[in-house]
């Protein structure tokens, strides 16, 4: 009987403990925890209310004060693909990251540190999602920086939008990764993949102005949907026709013979390509010279450029032509650029031994970017608060030294909404094994409504 | 191992025996209630994932582990169930409650009509059957990209939580929302799931598995009852899978491959193989081994990392711990305690049936039969191989 | 309620290992079919069960067996006591004598059954909560029994009962049978390697010998009879 009464009083006691569990955890759970708009030591409230309405943030909806300035060591998050197909071209970008971090904290003059928190994605959006939410809830950044892949950054933003962080030079091409309007916390770099084609119509209309046949493979991804409709958009009225398209799926290894076969015999003179970085990249430049095919013009997309994606091709790469925005570490003409060897230096502390690639210098333009934003917020009213470091950042001209020399970095919301507006046009020298510079393409103030959706 | 210390005995039925069922009961419903306002929202969506995992390894238990058959393709039902979610929500903007019981009924014919003709081949041949429909499902999203959005990704699944509970309505109601989702059906599916194993079908289902021809001969529809043992976990997959689908907002056919089914199988094994809280250790394990193989590599080969732990785990089980988990748990609580069945009370009434009399009234001898392996509560312990003597009212004939 | 089996042949693929096979087994009796090891034995009790392919007439009250699925021949209430007794070894006494009853729908009529059966085998009754795989090999037998038993039958065939039992364990089956037999005239066909003990039993019998019938009789005849003697009574 004893016993009985024992554990009766037990269970309620626990029943007990979960009522009281309840109720506090509607205090703690439940409840909207919005904070208000103090005002910050770096500026009057009403700047921060001005910027925040010209970026199109509600102050209320932040769960923590984004006016307020940051102190101390800020945390940085970051994803990539550090294992998995895509790690061989992107793993280099995290060295690159860290180089600056290094490099730049100790240079900038800012009165903070960042602090760089780097996760593993392996490319996949879903994967970047759940690498982004341990990042911010777990991890506890008050930015991210550098985050790859169209659909990574698609996948990643609505946790960025509600917990307002601002993501800055997310690294994606696609038209579906750029619109500030709905998402003000997201802001991407690089070059768009309209950016990318208009360049190949430059090229065309100056090499065979009466016309060609064009055929035209994209990947499976939302970056390759752009490119199959901006070349769908600015072939119209042309004499360029579009005679075949083929598609390759994104982890697809596979050399892509049957699509190659398909493009050849349709007696197309042009191939345009867009396929996703990695070995993708060289596996159909090697497939095309396999089966004898040789194209008047052969581009690739930009996010092949990097020496090593092509190298592995051989003498099959010779002459194609591919648009540069990232600046070569391995050109001739890299030796004499100061701001490239600089940033070649600090990559080395990192990583002693092995080659500089491209993915290292973007690596580290990436994080710069941050700096050269939290420099420019540091001197403006709203101060070094996560607000003024977004707003900093979406106002941010500067000559970059990792960007190509003649390509500007140039953001204005909201009238010039994308970063990257010019290429360098290349071809590449199979037996020098880089490539060489043909001719620089200017679209500055072309772009904005056609890249940012 | 034989134990002969004296342990504390619980009788079945008895006040302690139900006050402490009450009690396990009460504290479970007070972990699951608290777990919200004692955890980071991160940790909550965390918990949210392995409880969803232990949903599919319920099903695959009741397949597997009572069941005694092979699957090597549950991650397609898994994924079947949330791919029909994600494309009824998102393209067709149906309520999510709604495409629940739509992905069920679906996995549960798709399954029933997979198992069909699996059902006449032996052993490794249904595996490979089930392993064909696991290596198929992927591919089979990436070619249909038109409606299932293929490798791009299908976006934006997403189940809101009722805005007229304020419970729901902070900043992280989401969350908490999914989390009750999840662990509210992983409850039911855990009643489902026990209610079967002890009803007449779970026996038939056990019996086959044992000793088929013995089933066969007791009456039991074989492929029938095989078919429909396919189909309920196939089901039960795709609950979770459809829960998968709104908890987790982004799907591609990469998340469905033959890693996952083997993490699931994994689970099952590990947490304890036809048991019925086995599937919930299990999928917590499974899921949690990699985030922490993540957090103690800091970046590199966090993967990789996670592999290793969860293989080791696996071989420790197989070699040292047969029965899981679980199994580890009811050894540990069986050093101190024993369960005593209830037995027919020896006042009650024997009636001496004529087959007793009869036998009895033949032999001269007394039953002289040794007590193996089992001892008689009435009388206190005895150790093996004595000879019990004969008692004038119940005789033991055999 | 008879069993007749009219030229009967089975096997499991290739060959028939029982050729050209007719008995009969009438309302309460007793029938045994002796024979060695390798007779065929087993595989005409899996034949009747409809576990294997068989062609011929079997025929039980009437209703063809030879098209029915083995649980249609089940519920038709011919029930088998498999050989090694086929204990489902991971559910407990009480799961496998329901087991039993698994195709009857009448519930409390069950419950009542079960309660008879542990009133007759105690043992079991003690062990009820037990896995049956604990159990000893003669408990087993009796589980076995009665598992059939529950399912209440119109006649029961045992499959080498005696086997891996002790002698005295043997007899207080084979007294156990005799009583099933008596108080609910059960008919039963039982195929045995022990001549002796089931002989003693039975009331008729058949000899079965590479698959084939080689005599048939009653008790009498074949205790009498030199072939059976020199073969199984090893005098």
């Amino acid at each position: 009987m004893r016993t009985k009464v024992a554990i009766a009083s037990l269970a309620v006691a626990v029943l007990g403990l979960t009522a009281a569990c309840s109720s506090s955890s509607s205090g703690k759970g439940g409840g909207s925890s919005s904070a208000s708009t103090s005002a910050s030591a770096g500026g009057s409230a009403s700047d921060a209310q001005k910027a925040a309405a010209e970026l199109g943030i509600d102050l209320k909806k932040c769960p923590v004060d984004i006016t307020k300035p940051l102190t101390g060591t800020v945390k940085v998050g970051t994803t990539l693909a550090q294992t998995g197909p895509a790690a061989a071209a992107l793993a280099p970008v995290g060295v690159g990251e860290k180089a600056a971090i290094q490099d730049l904290n100790a240079t900038s003059g800012l009165p903070i540190q960042f602090s760089l928190i780097q996760q593993d994605d392996q490319f996949a959006p879903d994967k970047t999602l759940v690498a982004v939410q341990q990042l911010i809830q777990s991890d506890g950044v008050d930015l991210l920086d550098g985050v790859i892949g169209t659909a990574n950054v698609v996948a990643a933003r609505d946790v960025v939008e509600k917990y307002c962080v601002p993501l800055i030079a997310g690294s994606a091409g696609g038209v579906s990764a750029n619109q500030p309007a709905k998402y003000p916390f997201t802001t991407v770099t690089g070059a768009p993949s309209y950016l990318d084609v208009k360049g190949w119509f430059a090229y065309l209309k100056q090499k065979f102005p009466n016309g060609a046949k064009v055929a035209l493979m994209t990947a499976n991804t939302d970056s390759g949907k752009d490119y199959l409709n901006a070349v769908n958009d600015l072939a119209q009225g042309t004499p360029y026709q579009v005679v075949s398209k083929t598609t390759l799926d994104a982890t697809d290894t596979t050399p892509p013979s049957s699509q190659v076969t398909t493009m050849r015999s349709s007696g197309a003179n042009v191939l345009l390509a867009s396929v996703s970085p990695g070995p993708q990249c060289s596996a159909l430049i090697n497939q095309v010279a396999q089966q004898g095919w040789k194209p008047d013009a052969f581009f690739i997309t930009n996010s092949c450029s990097t020496t090593a994606l092509v190298k592995p091709a051989g003498a099959a790469a010779q002459n194609v032509l591919c648009n540069l925005y990232l600046n070569d570490p391995s050109a001739p003409a890299a030796a004499s650029d100061a701001g490239l060897q600089k940033i070649i230096t600090a990559v080395k502390k990192v990583q002693p031994s092995g080659p500089i690639v491209g993915s290292d210098i973007s690596g580290y333009g990436y994080i710069e970017v941050l700096f050269k934003a939290a420099q420019q917020a540091a001197k403006s009213p709203l101060g070094l608060s996560r607000l003024g470091i977004l707003y900093a950042a979406t106002h941010l001209t500067y000559d970059a030294a990792w960007l190509q020399p003649g390509v500007e970095y140039s953001l204005d919301y909201p009238k010039d909404e994308v970063s990257v507006e010019s290429e360098v046009l290349s071809s590449f020298d199979a037996t020098a094994g880089q490539w060489t510079k043909v001719q620089l393409y200017d679209f500055k103030g072309q772009l904005t409504g056609k890249a940012s959706g | 191992m034989r134990l002969t210390h004296r342990r504390i005995a619980i009788l079945e039925g008895s006040p302690v025996h139900i006050g402490l069922r009450v009690f396990r009961a009460a504290a479970i419903v007070a972990v699951v209630v608290c777990l919200p306002s004692v955890f980071a929202p991160f940790r909550i969506t965390q918990v949210t994932g392995a409880c969803t995992y232990a949903i599919v390894i319920v099903g695959l238990n009741l397949l597997s582990g009572f069941g005694g058959q092979i699957s090597l393709g549950h991650a397609a039902f898994f994924g079947l169930g949330a791919y029909t979610t994600g494309i009824l929500t998102v393209d067709h903007g149906m309520p999510p409650l709604l495409t629940f019981p739509i992905s069920i009924v679906l996995a549960f014919v798709v399954g029933a009509i997979v198992a069909l003709p699996a059902l006449r081949l032996r052993g490794i041949y249904v595996a490979l059957v089930t392993l064909a429909v696991g290596l198929i499902f992927p591919a089979l999203v990436s070619r249909f990209d038109s409606l299932t959005h293929g490798p791009a990704g299908l976006f934006g699944v997403s189940y809101d939580p009722p805005h007229s509970l304020s419970y729901f309505g902070g900043f992280n109601g989401a969350t908490l929302w999914h989390y009750w989702l999840v662990v509210l059906a992983l409850g039911l599916v855990c009643l489902v799931a026990r209610n079967l194993v002890r009803s007449r079908f779970g026996r038939a289902v056990v019996a086959l598995r044992d000793n088929e021809s013995a089933a066969v001969v007791m009456g039991v529809r074989r492929t029938a009852s095989r078919a429909l043992i396919f189909g309920i976990s196939a089901a039960i997959a795709a609950l979770a899978g459809s829960l998968f689908a709104v908890t987790n907002g982004i799907l591609t056919p990469d998340s469905f491959s033959l890693l996952l089914t083997l993490y699931f199988l994994a689970g099952m094994v590990i947490g304890g193989t036809a048991t019925l809280w086995g599937p919930i250790y299990g999928g917590f394990i499974v899921y949690f081994v990699p985030v922490w193989a993540t957090d103690l590599s800091g970046l590199h080969s966090g993967t990789n990392l996670a592999g290793v732990f969860l293989g080791v785990i696996i071989i420790v089980i197989t070699f040292a711990l047969r029965t899981g988990v679980q199994g580890l748990l009811h050894s540990v609580t069986g050093l101190a305690f024993e369960l005593r069945p209830r037995t027919p009370s020896a006042s009650g009434a024997f009636r001496k049936s004529r087959v007793d009399r009869a036998a009895h009234e033949d032999r001269a001898a007394p039953a002289d039969e040794t007590i193996a392996n089992g001892r008689d509560p009435g009388s206190g312990d005895l150790p093996d191989g004595a000879t019990r003597p004969v008692r004038s009212d119940a005789t033991p004939r055999l | 309620m008879t069993l007749q089996l009219e030229n009967v042949f089975a096997g499991y693929g290739a060959g028939d290992v029982v050729r050209d096979v007719s008995l009969e087994v009438n309302e309460g009796e007793i029938v045994v079919i002796l024979g060695a090891n390798g007779a065929g034995k087993t595989t005409l009790m899996r034949a009747i069960s409809g576990l294997i392919s068989r062609r011929g007439r079997i025929a039980f009250d009437g209703d063809d067996l030879v098209r029915l699925s083995p649980d249609k021949i089940v519920r038709n209430g011919v029930v088998q006591v498999p050989q090694g007794r086929g204990t489902i070894v991971d559910l407990t006494v009480e799961e496998n004598l329901r087991a039993g009853a698994l195709a009857r729908r009448d519930r409390s009529a069950v419950n009542r059954d079960l309660e008879r059966w542990y009133e007759a085998y105690p043992r079991l009754a003690e062990r009820r909560k037990q896995k049956a795989g604990l159990l000893s090999g003669g408990e087993q037998q009796m589980l076995a029994v009665s598992r059939a038993m529950m399912s209440r039958p119109k006649i029961l065939l045992c499959d080498e009962p005696s086997l891996g039992l002790s002698p005295k364990l043997v007899q207080d089956l084979f007294d156990s049978l005799k009583s099933i037999n008596n108080e609910w005239g059960m008919a039963m066909l039982i195929v045995e390697q022990n001549a002796a003990i089931a002989l003693s039993i039975a009331a008729r019998g058949y000899l079965l010998e590479v698959g084939e019938i080689a005599g048939a009789g009653d008790t009498a005849y074949l205790s009498e009879s030199d072939a059976v003697r020199a073969a199984y009574l090893g005098y």
